[in-house]
């Protein structure tokens, strides 16, 4: 009796320590502070909808920023699938602490489809040693100059093409009471800090961060001379009240508020926001004149033009990741038309309703939402959104397409860029004459060893 | 004689084994832990490469360090001049204030700020000093000026941080000044009436004498929360003015969270103490608080 106890004790043991691995690795823990539901509850709705379609338990975790994935990983947490930025990224490839997924995208047949994902834009993610590590979460756009085209008909003024076009126009959004209120209350232009002020400065041919030429030699172009007459102008701006003066301490949500609410003609912002601009003012007033409009920034002496394009925001698999396959599915998912409605519209019966004849609707939430949980556009040319683009952005991406260009980051950027942007903003606030400014930051970035020339 | 102690004694030392285990757990743990953390270059997952004091000499080398490090001497020197000074002279105002329900409003109002967040105080004083429509500014237009953008400017971040500073903790460090002033014996000012001494005279005889042990404890205080500053640089920094008022603080923070180079942030951690408790040692033996206390 007392042995067939022991043996069924065992078994019992021998069984759990079986199942046990084998349910927790059913289970897929992922983490993302972009992507998913917006709040806890949709959080969760947004896990359960993901679980029914691969098919395992799904713990979404959506913490408030890096910090938190940071101080997680540091302290042990282990996870399938994380969200990151490609700084982040890069300092985990260095450490060795992501799967390489180069023969996982190469073997999928959703993720090797150049209708899918173009093969081009895979080069984005390969690190030197020729592998990938990560997948595209969305499709990223860039930022530009997003104007008032209604301000600009009701003023007589054409799309602004060259410096002095852009000078005119923003003075007279300033001087010309564009939203006929009758008080002296708007300005010409507006940004968050220095972001992004690529646009004009890329008419004097010169780019943010870093360039490398071929001898490997890296410079800050905007610590060059060629950068003096940008500053120049922006500082013209800002001494006649076109700039808004607020422009060092605004947050993009303060600087979106401002052209929002009829106090700015113009601010550099992603080009998806051309539509959310326009769908926020629908919202609020079906007959609203409110029309915002993505313009090309001024075109250089060479005809130049540079826009900046997003950094690529990805998923990776972390090296300890309990289950790399899961997250290999959820991958897949991610980028078919199912997880693409997931990722845009948000969650079937919360975020949207579907109808007996296949036809969507949104809900009030989905409509708060706007058609954003992660993923407001995507590669796939195969998924077409059921609304349609929002107004104004079609044409948006098209000239980010035709203009920008991603950014050269160094691991050095973190530390040259404070240097940049108080020198940058001492000449366009006038503090210091730009040559000086320019002189001043060139010589701080050279004795720190943050440029070679 | 040992066993007979631990026999007198054994309960109280039980008493404390709670305490000391809290202790060894949250304190001494964590700080051994960070000194092992200060000689490796830790991964991100977990584990790390052994280098030595390497993180120390890049720290020491790295002129953002020695720059914080200026930034946080202005900064606090600033701070705690004001964080001593003018609660000193608040305190003197409304022990000296005729009724009672006023003093007690005045009080409350001086000491609500204190309560706020830094986020809030951040919040409120970006619209006040703002140079398009706020309050300061439209005064300065008023008078015939140009506004100034206070928070933004590299000549005017510094002494804001610290008129701010002082604005939120004058109230809770002028009640330290009012409690030790309510309990000075009152005897002394009824001699000094007797012997004709005017209120001036009392005020610059009698109770700036009396409260100076009251100064060094409120001086020790501003002193070590000024070198810790982190909250109000965090929300005031901008593009413009990060590198104007970063403190060590900061430093550490972007070491470790930015830059993710969590051995030089643990390592310039250590210096940060290290810079902190000179500079305690240094104002304790060199204002005998301890000594003033006891007399």
């Amino acid at each position: 009796m007392r042995n067939r106890m022991i043996l069924l004790l065992c078994l019992v043991l021998a069984t759990a320590l079986v199942v046990t691995p084998i349910a927790s690795a059913a289970k897929l823990r992922i983490v993302s502070s972009i992507s998913g539901g917006k709040d806890p509850e949709e959080v969760e709705l947004f896990a359960k909808e993901v679980s029914e379609h691969i098919g395992m338990e799904v713990e979404w975790i959506r913490p408030s920023g890096d910090d938190w994935l940071q101080t997680a990983l540091r302290a042990g947490e282990r996870f399938d699938l994380i969200y990151l930025n490609t700084p982040f990224m890069d300092v985990l490839v260095a450490e060795g602490a992501l799967m390489p997924l180069t023969d996982f995208i190469k073997n999928s047949p959703i993720l090797s489809d150049p209708d899918v994902i173009p093969p081009e834009e895979w080069e984005m993610l390969r690190y030197p040693d020729g592998e990938i590590y990560s997948v595209f979460n969305k499709y990223e756009g860039g930022t530009m100059p997003v104007i008032r085209a209604d301000w600009l008909e009701k003023l007589g003024l054409d799309i602004p093409e060259t410096l002095d076009d852009f000078y005119n126009v923003l003075k007279a959004f300033k001087e010309q009471d564009p939203d006929g209120n009758g008080i002296d209350d708007t300005y010409g232009l507006t940004t968050a800090g220095l972001y992004d002020i690529q646009p004009f400065m890329g008419a004097f041919g010169v780019k943010q961060r870093y360039v490398i030429d071929e001898q490997g030699r890296r410079t800050i172009p905007y610590a060059s001379d060629a950068a003096i007459p940008g500053y120049e102008w922006l500082n013209k701006l800002y001494e006649e009240g076109i700039l808004d003066p607020n422009f060092v301490t605004n947050s993009t949500a303060d600087m979106r508020n401002l052209f929002l609410s009829d106090r700015v003609g113009m601010n550099t912002y992603w080009d998806m926001w051309v539509g959310l601009y326009n769908s926020t003012r629908l919202n609020e007033d079906p007959n609203t004149e409110f029309r915002a409009m993505g313009i090309a920034g001024p075109v250089g002496p060479n005809g130049e033009r540079i826009l900046r394009r997003g950094d690529p925001s990805i998923w990776a698999i972390p090296i300890n990741a309990q289950n790399p396959e899961g997250a290999k599915k959820f991958l897949e998912f991610w980028h078919t038309e199912a997880g693409i409605r997931m990722g845009s519209l948000g969650v079937k019966g919360h975020d949207y309703i579907e109808h007996p004849d296949g036809t969507l609707e949104l809900t009030e939430i989905g409509k708060l939402h706007n058609m954003d949980h992660g993923v407001p556009r995507w590669y796939n040319k195969n998924v077409v959104n059921p609304f349609g683009s929002l107004p104004g952005v079609k044409e948006a991406e098209e000239i980010i397409n035709q203009y920008a260009t991603l950014e050269i980051s160094t691991a050095d950027w973190p530390r040259a860029e404070p240097i940049v942007n108080e020198y940058a903003f001492k000449a366009i606030t006038g503090q210091m004459p730009a040559a000086e400014a320019v002189r001043e930051m060139r010589k701080l970035l050279l004795e720190q060893g943050l440029i070679d020339y | 004689m040992g066993k007979l102690r631990f026999r007198k004694y054994g309960q109280l030392y039980l008493m404390a084994v709670p305490t000391i285990i809290y202790f060894l757990v949250f304190s001494v743990y964590p700080i051994i832990q960070g000194l092992y953390t200060s000689t490796q270059k830790p991964r991100l997952l977990g584990g790390g490469v052994y280098v030595g004091l390497a993180n120390y000499r890049e720290v020491l080398k790295d002129r953002t360090f020695w720059q914080a490090l200026n930034n946080t001497l202005i900064l606090s020197g600033g701070m705690i001049a004001l964080g001593v000074v003018i609660p000193f002279i608040v305190a003197i105002a409304l022990h000296e204030l005729p009724f009672p329900p006023l003093r007690k409003l005045t009080q409350t109002v001086i000491y609500t700020p204190h309560l706020f967040s830094w986020v809030v105080v951040a919040g409120i004083w970006i619209q006040v000093l703002s140079p398009d429509r706020g309050l300061v500014n439209e005064l300065v237009k008023l008078f015939g000026g140009k506004p100034i953008h206070f928070l933004a400017d590299t000549r005017w971040i510094r002494p804001m941080i610290i008129l701010l500073n002082s604005w939120k903790s004058t109230g809770y460090n002028a009640v330290i000044y009012y409690a030790a002033l309510s309990s000075l014996d009152p005897q002394i000012y009824e001699a000094a009436t007797v012997d004709g001494a005017t209120r001036w005279q009392k005020i610059t005889k009698l109770t700036i004498p009396l409260l100076m042990p009251t100064v060094g404890v409120v001086f020790m205080l501003s002193a070590v929360g000024a070198l810790r500053i982190f909250d109000q640089v965090f929300v005031l920094r901008n593009v413009a003015t990060t590198r104007t008022i970063n403190v060590l603080m900061t430093y550490v923070y972007d070491l470790g969270m930015v830059q993710f180079r969590l051995g030089h942030a643990t390592a310039a951690s250590f210096l940060v103490a290290a810079v902190g408790i000179l500079t305690i040692g240094f104002l304790r033996r060199s204002m005998r608080v301890d000594q003033t206390d006891m007399a």
